[in-house]
C-alpha cells in the first residue's frame, strides 16, 4: 500500500510536469554569432550566424538578419528568413559595431543575462566595423565559419595570448563589482580579413577608448598569473655600448625575445590619504633572441640588461595607466583596493571616478633572467 | 549369530517372491524396463530386480551374478554380502526406498525369506568429459569448466580445495522429480548465519521439481520481481572455488553446470577470476574498464538520444556540426531512430546465439557490416548512431557474469523511452530510480551494493580494482566472512635471508 502510494506520487510528479518541448538538431538554426549594431532610426539590427543541417548541401552556415526594437524581437524578425527555428543555446561570440559600443552594450545583454539558454560562456567583443559587415565577409576570404572564426581568434589568437575576461559572464561581474571596469577586444577589417586591431577599454558598459593590441601581455601579467609567454622588447643600445664586443654598430635600438617561464603582478594601496598604489611586476624569464652580441656571461652585464628591461616595462605601464586614468577607466581594479581600505566597504561608480585620476601609482618591475642560452 | 534388527514399521518384508514382484511391478506399470531374474539353489529361491539400463550389465554379471551362483551353502543375505566382491551393500525394507533406489540404478537381491532385500549400486551414468568453457571463456586461467555431472563437478571442487574445511551438505529439492542438491562452504570460514540462511531456503523450497540449477538460483533468491540477479553463477571451477574462499556459499545441483555462489554484490558480477591472473596494475584496470563500461553501455544511446532531442547546448560545436549533419537526412524523430537500432542490434545477437557458431559468425558479419552500412545509406539512421550504439553493445559484452549483461541490455531500453521524452531529466530519474532500486536490493540478506553502501573502505581494494597480493591479507569485509585474515601481512613482507 504504501509503496503503492509513494509509486503514484513519483509517476504523478514525473507525467504531470508537461512534456518539455523537443528541439532536435536537425530543425534548429543554432546561432553562433550574433552582430548587434543600431539603426539610424534607433532599431536594433541583428546578424546572426546560424548553423542549419539539410539533407541535401554540405553548406551547413547561413547568415541571416532581422530588425527590431528587442533583441528577442529581432531574433524573431531573423527568423522569417529562414525555415528553421533559431535556437539561442550555442551562441559562442557576440560582436558590437563600434558605434553600439560606445552607447553601453548593457541594454543588449539584458536577454542574455535573463535567458538561461543562452550559455554563459559566450564571448564578447567589438567590431571597428559595423557588426554587420564583419559577419557578411563570410566564406570570402576565411575557408572557416565566420563566427567560428572569430571566436577562435579572440580566445586563442595567433600568440596564444588569451584575452582577458571576456566572457559574458565575467564582463557582467566586472560591470556590476565597483571599482572595475572591463576590457573588450577590437576586431577590425583588413584587406577584408578580420584581425585584432586592439583592446577595448571600457567606462562601465561604454566603450571609451582603445590600447594598441602591443599591449596584451602588459594587461595579461596585471590580471593574474602567466605562463609560457613572449615578450618582445627594444631597448636603447646606448648603455650597452661599451660592452659589444665586437665593431660598434650604428644601431640605435636592442631588440630582445623572451619566453616568460612566470609572470605575477601584486598591486596595494600604499597610503590611503594621498592615494598611493604600489604594483609589483615580477616575471622569470628565458632570452631566446638578441639582436646584437654582447656578453652575456658577464654578471655586471645581465644586471645592466634586466635593470633596463625594468625600465623600459616601467615606462610602458606608466604609458599605459595614464592613458587609462585620461580615459578615467579602471580596468586594473585599483578602486577595489581603495574600497576594501575604505571605512564602510562602500564606493560609488560616481565617487570613484572623481577619485580615479588623481590615484598615483608606483610601478616596480622585477625580471629575472633566469637563462640566456647554452650556445656561444 | 543373527542381529536382532529394529523392524521399520513399513517394512513389506518377509514376503514370498511373487507377491513382492507383484507389487514391484504394479508400480512400474506400462514400464518395460524393469528387469527380474529369478534363481533357485537347495531350495532357496532368490529373485534380482533392475532397471535395464540404469545398471551397469557387465558388473551385474561378473561381480553379482556369477558369485551368487557360485555360493554352494544355502543362500542367506550375509552368505550373500559375503561372497559379492562389490563395496557398500545396503539392506532396505521399506518399498518406497525400493523404489527410489531402483530408479538411480541400484541392484536389489531378495532372498526369499529373509526381512530385507540387499541392493547395490552399480550405476551406469552417460556424461560428456570436461570441456572448455563456454559462456564465460577466459584468456589467462584454468580453462576447465562444470559439466553436467554433480559427481565430476564435486571431484574438481575437491581437488581444487585440498582441505577438510570443505564441507558439501546433501540436501534434496523436488516433490515429484527429486534432485540432488549440495551446499558447499568452508567450515572454517563461510559465515554460520549465510549458510543456515540458505540451508533454510533449500530445505523450505516446496515445489515439484526444478529443471537446473539456474532455475533453483531464482526459487532461492531474495527477490524475484526485479531485473538484478542476487546469486553469482558460474560454469567455471576457479570462480566457483574463488568465492568459497572468499566466504561465500555454494550449491551445486545434479545435472547442471552451473554452480551458484551467494551472497553477491552488483560489483562481484564484474569480477573475473583473470583479474587476479594479470598483474594487478593490469588486472586494476581491466577491473575499472569493466566498471566504466557497465555505465557507459547503460547511458550512452539515451545520452545521444536526450542531447540530439532536447539539450543540443551541451554538444561541443565542432561536434554538433557532425551531428547535426548526419542527423539531417534521417526521417525519424531520434528516440524512434535509436529503438529501431537498438532493436536491429538485439535481433543480430540473439540470432547469433540461437545459430550454429560457424553460420553464426558469417550472420555478424552480414548483419552489421551489411546491414549497418545501408541503413546508414538509406537514410534509416545516422552513422554517428551507429557508431554509439556498436559501442555500446560491445561495452555490454564485457561484463563477465551473462545474466548481469542480459539485465544491462534490458535497462538500456526504458532508458531510452524516458530519455526521448523527457531528455537528460529523464536520464537522471531513470539513474535515481536504479539507484534506489539497487539500494533495496540484497542478496541473501545481505546489501546489494556493499562496499558503496554501507561504506565498507577498506574493501575498495578488493572490489573496484586490485593491490598486490601481499597487502590483500584481509578477506572484503562486505561478505561477512568468520575469518577475515588470510595471513599475517608482517610474516609475508619479513625478508627471508637465504643463510637462514
Amino acid at each position: 500500500m504504501n509503496y503503492r502510494m509513494i509509486l503514484v506520487f513519483i509517476l504523478s510528479s514525473l507525467f504531470l510536469t508537461s512534456c518539455l518541448s523537443s528541439q532536435e538538431i536537425e530543425r534548429l538554426g543554432v546561432i553562433n554569432t550574433r552582430g548587434i549594431d543600431i539603426t539610424d532610426q534607433g532599431e536594433i539590427e541583428l546578424s546572426l550566424v546560424i548553423f542549419q543541417f539539410e539533407a541535401q548541401s554540405q553548406n551547413f552556415t547561413k547568415v541571416v538578419s532581422g530588425k527590431g526594437s528587442t533583441i528577442k524581437g529581432a531574433v524573431v524578425n531573423a527568423g522569417l528568413e529562414t525555415n528553421f527555428i533559431l535556437a539561442p543555446g550555442k551562441i559562442q561570440l557576440d560582436l558590437f559595431g563600434k558605434e553600439t559600443a560606445e552607447k553601453g552594450i548593457l541594454p543588449y545583454l539584458d536577454t542574455a543575462k535573463r535567458d538561461a539558454n543562452i550559455p554563459d560562456t559566450m564571448l564578447l567583443a567589438v567590431s571597428n566595423t559595423p557588426a554587420k559587415d564583419m559577419i557578411n565577409i563570410q566564406e570570402q576570404n576565411i575557408s572557416m565559419n565566420i563566427g567560428q572564426f572569430l571566436h577562435d581568434l579572440i580566445q586563442e589568437n595567433g600568440t596564444g595570448q588569451k584575452f582577458p575576461n571576456v566572457s559574458l559572464q565575467d564582463f557582467i561581474t566586472t560591470f556590476y563589482d565597483d571599482g572595475q571596469d572591463p576590457l573588450l577586444p577590437i576586431i577590425d577589417l583588413q584587406d577584408n580579413k578580420p584581425f585584432i586591431a586592439g583592446i577595448g577599454v571600457f567606462k562601465e558598459d561604454k566603450l571609451v577608448g582603445e590600447l594598441p593590441n602591443g599591449d596584451l601581455l602588459y594587461i595579461n601579467l596585471m590580471e593574474g598569473n602567466i605562463k609560457d609567454r613572449w615578450l618582445e622588447i627594444s631597448l636603447s643600445m646606448e648603455p650597452f655600448k661599451e660592452f659589444l664586443k665586437n665593431e660598434p654598430k650604428d644601431e640605435e635600438e636592442l631588440h630582445l625575445a623572451f619566453n616568460i617561464i612566470k609572470g605575477d603582478s601584486k598591486s596595494k594601496l600604499k597610503e590611503k590619504k594621498s592615494l598611493k598604489y604600489e604594483t609589483e611586476v615580477m616575471m622569470d624569464v628565458n632570452l631566446f633572441e638578441i639582436s646584437a652580441e654582447i656578453p652575456l656571461d658577464n654578471e655586471e652585464v645581465r644586471k645592466k640588461l634586466e635593470e633596463e628591461v625594468n625600465k623600459k616595462i616601467q615606462s610602458d605601464y606608466e604609458r599605459i595607466f595614464s592613458t587609462l586614468q585620461e580615459l578615467n577607466a579602471d580596468p586594473f581594479d585599483y578602486g577595489v583596493l581603495y574600497r576594501i581600505k575604505k571605512k564602510d566597504g562602500k564606493l560609488t561608480t560616481e565617487e570613484w571616478s572623481e577619485i580615479y585620476p588623481d590615484i598615483k601609482v608606483d610601478f616596480k618591475i622585477k625580471t629575472n633572467i633566469i637563462r640566456h642560452g647554452i650556445t656561444n | 549369530m543373527r542381529k536382532k534388527q529394529k523392524r521399520s514399521k513399513n517394512s513389506i518384508f518377509p514376503l514370498p517372491i511373487d507377491q513382492l514382484l507383484e507389487t514391484i511391478q504394479s508400480k512400474f506399470e506400462g514400464n518395460d524396463d524393469l528387469k527380474i531374474s529369478k534363481h533357485e539353489h537347495n531350495g532357496k529361491k532368490l529373485v534380482l530386480f533392475y532397471i535395464e539400463y540404469q545398471a551397469d550389465s557387465d558388473m551385474l554379471q561378473n561381480y553379482l551374478l556369477r558369485p551368487i551362483l557360485h555360493i554352494k551353502k544355502d543362500w542367506t543375505n550375509d552368505e550373500l554380502i559375503n561372497h559379492i566382491p562389490l563395496t557398500s551393500p545396503n539392506k532396505e525394507t521399506e518399498l518406497e526406498k525400493i523404489l527410489e533406489g531402483l530408479i538411480v540404478g541400484h541392484v536389489f537381491i531378495y532372498v526369499e525369506g529373509e526381512s530385507e532385500a540387499v541392493s547395490y549400486s552399480i550405476v551406469k551414468k552417460e556424461t560428456r568429459s570436461l570441456e572448455k568453457a563456454e559462456t564465460e571463456s577466459l584468456v589467462l586461467g584454468p580453462k576447465i569448466s562444470f559439466t553436467e555431472s554433480l559427481k565430476t563437478n564435486l571431484n574438481i571442487i575437491r581437488w581444487r580445495i585440498k582441505s577438510t574445511d570443505l564441507v558439501v551438505e546433501e540436501l534434496k529439492v523436488g516433490k515429484t522429480v527429486p534432485a540432488g542438491v549440495r551446499l558447499v562452504y568452508m567450515k572454517s570460514i563461510a559465515n554460520e548465519v549465510d549458510v543456515n540462511t540458505m540451508r533454510q531456503r533449500i530445505e523450505d523450497l516446496d515445489i515439484d521439481e526444478v529443471e537446473d540449477s539456474i532455475v533453483l538460483k531464482q526459487y532461492l533468491e531474495d527477490s524475484q520481481n526485479n531485473l538484478f540477479p542476487q546469486f553469482d553463477s558460474t560454469e567455471l571451477p576457479d570462480r566457483f572455488t574463488y568465492g568459497l574462499t572468499k566466504g561465500k556459499i555454494g550449491v551445486l545441483m545434479e545435472n547442471s553446470p552451473t554452480g551458484i555462489v551467494a551472497p553477491a554484490t552488483l560489483f562481484s558480477y564484474l569480477e573475473s577470476t583473470e583479474d587476479l591472473y594479470m598483474r594487478w596494475q593490469a588486472g586494476s584496470f581491466l577491473r575499472i574498464l569493466r566498471f566504466m563500461s557497465m555505465f557507459f553501455s547503460v547511458l550512452v544511446t539515451p545520452a545521444y538520444v536526450a542531447v540530439v532531442t532536447y539539450q543540443y547546448g551541451i554538444i561541443p560545436t565542432q561536434l554538433l556540426i557532425s551531428l547535426g549533419q548526419s542527423r539531417a537526412a534521417v526521417p525519424f524523430p531520434p528516440l524512434i531512430e535509436a529503438l529501431i537500432l537498438e532493436f536491429l542490434i538485439e535481433l543480430l545477437r540473439e540470432a547469433g546465439a540461437r545459430l550454429p557458431t560457424k553460420v553464426g559468425q558469417t550472420m555478424g558479419i552480414v548483419g552489421g557490416i551489411v546491414i549497418g552500412q545501408a541503413a546508414v545509406e538509406a537514410g534509416l539512421t545516422s552513422n554517428i548512431l551507429i557508431i554509439v550504439i556498436a559501442m555500446s553493445a560491445l561495452a555490454s559484452f564485457t561484463t563477465p557474469s551473462y545474466l548481469l549483461g542480459t539485465t544491462i541490455r534490458l535497462i538500456r531500453f526504458p532508458m531510452i523511452v524516458l530519455a526521448g521524452i523527457f531528455g537528460l531529466y529523464g536520464i537522471i530519474f531513470g539513474i535515481c530510480f536504479l539507484i534506489i532500486h539497487l539500494l533495496n536490493l540484497k542478496s541473501l540478506g545481505r546489501p546489494y551494493l556493499v562496499p558503496l553502501y554501507p561504506l565498507q573502505l577498506k574493501d575498495f581494494n578488493k572490489v573496484f580494482f586490485r593491490t598486490p597480493f601481499n597487502h590483500l591479507n584481509k578477506r572484503a569485509r562486505s561478505y561477512r566472512p568468520k575469518d577475515l585474515i588470510r595471513f599475517s601481512k608482517q610474516e609475508a613482507e619479513k625478508r627471508k635471508d637465504i643463510d637462514e
